[in-house]
């Protein structure tokens, strides 16, 4: 008896965290870039030399310059006035954000792969404000632009 | 703290107006209410409540709802309660936004004035939103017997601080929209309230794929009574040509804005409970008593080619779009755009200071949000539209060039995605794709290499429409060794600068003196009046 309870115990076990699992797997992570909006350079902590440019300081568009095309994010909430999240500066050492160099590791059909695919994979722009110096988290949306 | 203690008062004050239309016995309604508007104070708060509204509607007029409303200043009734007076008056909406609803019967606005303790007047819009069980009446402030539906109440700046949902002549429950109480929501967790007050405001719906919050047998989102959905109304017109034989062809849709209301479903059955504005239509789509379904439809977005008002009320840019309509080569470009059964729209929009990803000065831009917003956006920049130099010929130009980039960039995220990828004259998108897609301005160089044709035939067409025939005659009589067909394809390579197609054709010196000419001739002498016939 006690064994037959046991193993039902450890089926069920089983079967929520594998269901658990199918569904944490719907969810994809969120991809974290992050923006110095005083100098419009990638911060030193994350890469040395990868320039970016930033559309004015408070601007709505964030550029990546690429080789073969540009990769651009504007804040989710359109307007003058998007969400900022504030966050403290070693918040980001858990975000795993991502850099220039490793979009570099993509050659162009990747790149559209990962951003343009249909799924609900959230993109957030971690910018430093030259006003205050401080770290904000911003929604963004990813588009591309050709003249 | 100051607009915190703003939007509590205001807040109150709504509250309480709804209060007054719960709970008061009322008197009768003024007989002769005109009779009474005569005396010397109902008079002035008349005129100071009309001075009142239409201020705040000038101030507003971008919005739908008061640029719509027209309210009739004469149809004032009045009822005294606890010492205050509240003037009512009627309103209706401009006939277009009307909306046929097989649930709703036709919305009822009313302006409700009173004068508060501090001897100022407050005004209110209320919307009143007889369901189409409820029975047939002249609804109004003072009138809610036996009514059911919706009761909205916005104020002057257009917000929508307070709504409410009745049955049979009763209020059943009422919410404040920035602070949805969590108990009137029927969550369990204040964490999911939380979220699902976001997704409220966010016009979304609990997140589907949020193990927290959907398909959970323990669902905190789920639960029996009922709640708000937000009902999002989109305001299209679509246009069509009517041909003197009688037969129609569409051509596109305007988009006019949108409302957002928040509706109260009830939910007797206490099953799944999806909070969207699909259930709120599932519900009544499957009569009284009916149930949610846990997975909502897909929403079935019609093909759209949406022109913005900056778009429609510039003439050069929209006529000679119009023009563009009739050109089987552009309708080429749109039919692939949308293919059999797309749901994504092209929007056209003009713009001044155009700017596109970094570069200079660009004539037009082509933005995908395709993954965002299911939308691709051709935006033309206002200074080169109504540049007196700048020839409706080169606006159909460029408006021909910027929608291949819209078929471009769908064909890429179709490909991407693993669907068919639509665009004209390339059997096999994906080689080529992986083909140019290496190479720095890869769009314009595929362009070049496909397109040149496409676009010269586009312009040919077009070009008769442009009422331009005197340029066109003049060229053929001052450059007789150029064909026409020479002079569309010179122009179809302006915007590929720079392309290695574009480079070998213009190393050709004839081609560069050619290109040059034409160039310089259409610029020159090609109609910059736009043709609106």
């Amino acid at each position: 008896m006690k064994k037959s309870i046991c193993l039902i115990i450890s089926i069920l076990f089983v079967m929520l965290s594998l269901s658990f699992m199918v569904r944490r797997s719907q969810i994809e992570q969120p991809l974290y870039f992050y923006f110095n909006a005083q100098d419009s350079l990638m911060s030193k902590k994350y890469s040395g030399y990868d320039k970016i440019t930033s559309k004015g300081i408070g601007s709505l568009k964030y550029i990546y310059l690429l080789e073969n095309d540009n990769i651009i994010f504007t804040p989710k909430e359109k307007g003058d006035n998007p969400k900022r999240l504030q966050i403290a500066s070693k918040d980001t050492l858990g975000f795993n954000v991502k850099t220039i160099k490793w979009l570099k590791n993509y050659n162009g059909i990747q790149r559209d792969s990962i951003f343009l695919r249909k799924g609900n994979r959230k993109y957030y722009v971690i910018e430093k404000q030259a006003s205050d110096n401080k770290l904000y988290m911003v929604e963004v949306v990813f588009m591309q632009e050709t003249e | 703290m100051k607009i915190n203690i703003v939007v509590f008062r205001r807040f109150f004050i709504l509250f309480t107006m709804l209060c007054a239309v719960l709970s008061c016995e009322y008197s009768e309604p003024h007989k002769d209410a005109l009779v009474e508007s005569e005396t010397m104070g109902s008079r002035r708060i008349v005129r100071q409540v009309k001075t009142l509204f239409e201020a705040q509607r000038l101030k507003q007029d971008s919005n739908i709802f008061k640029g719509n409303l027209t309210v009739d200043w004469q149809s004032l009734s009045m009822q005294t309660k606890d010492s205050t007076t509240y003037y009512v008056f009627e309103a209706q909406t401009v006939e277009k936004w009307q909306v046929e609803s097989s649930i709703l019967q036709d919305d009822i606005f009313n302006v409700i004035a009173f004068v508060n303790n501090n001897n100022e007047i407050e005004v209110s819009l209320l919307k009143i939103k007889p369901h189409k069980e409820s029975p047939v009446q002249d609804y109004s402030f003072f009138n809610l017997e036996s009514f059911g539906g919706m009761l909205y109440f916005y104020n002057l700046e257009g917000e929508l601080p307070l709504i409410a949902y009745w049955e049979d002549g009763q209020m059943v429950e009422s919410i404040e929209n920035e602070l949805i109480p969590k108990n009137k929501l029927h969550f369990s967790t204040a964490k999911c309230a939380q979220k699902v007050v976001r997704d409220l405001k966010l016009t979304s719906k609990c997140n589907s794929l949020d193990p927290d919050c959907d398909s959970n047998p323990l669902d905190p989102c789920r639960g029996g009574g009922g709640g708000y959905v937000p009902v999002v109304t989109y305001y299209y017109t679509d246009w069509y040509k009517i041909y003197s034989n009688g037969d129609s062809e569409y051509t596109y849709t305007q988009y006019n804005g949108s409302t957002t209301e928040y509706v109260y479903v009830s939910n007797p059955d206490g099953g799944n409970y999806s909070q969207s504005a699909y259930s709120y239509y599932n519900y009544y789509a499957s009569g009284s008593g009916g149930y949610y379904t846990n997975t909502a439809p897909e929403a079935v977005a019609p093909k759209r080619v949406i022109l913005d008002t900056t778009f429609q009320n510039n003439d050069k840019a929209n006529c000679t779009f119009e023009q563009l309509l009739e050109n089987s080569q552009l309708k080429r470009l749109l039919n692939d755009f949308f293919g059999e059964d797309a749901a994504y729209d092209l929007y056209f929009e003009v713009v001044p200071n155009l700017t596109c990803g970094n570069s200079g000065d660009p004539e037009g831009c082509t933005s995908n949000n395709l993954k965002s917003e299911g939308a691709v956006t051709i935006k033309i920049d206002q200074d080169y539209i109504n540049d007196v130099q700048t020839p409706t010929l080169f606006i159909a130009q460029t408006i021909i060039h910027e929608a291949i980039h819209a078929n471009m960039y769908l064909a890429i995220y179709n490909h991407v995605n693993g669907n068919l990828a639509n665009i004209p004259d390339v059997d096999d998108f994906p080689a080529i794709y992986e083909e140019y897609r290496v190479l720095n301005n890869w769009q314009h160089e595929f362009m070049a290499d496909h397109y040149i044709g496409l676009i010269a035939q586009g312009l040919q067409e077009v070009h008769l429409r442009l009422n331009d025939q005197i340029f066109i005659d003049d060229l053929v009589n001052s450059y007789p060794d150029l064909t026409l067909e020479a002079f569309y394809t010179n122009l179809a390579w302006i915007g590929l600068n720079g392309t290695q197609s574009q480079t070998t054709y213009l190393s050709n010196p004839d081609n560069l003196a050619n290109y040059s000419i034409c160039y310089e001739a259409a610029k020159s002498n090609s109609t910059k009046t736009p043709n609106c016939n």
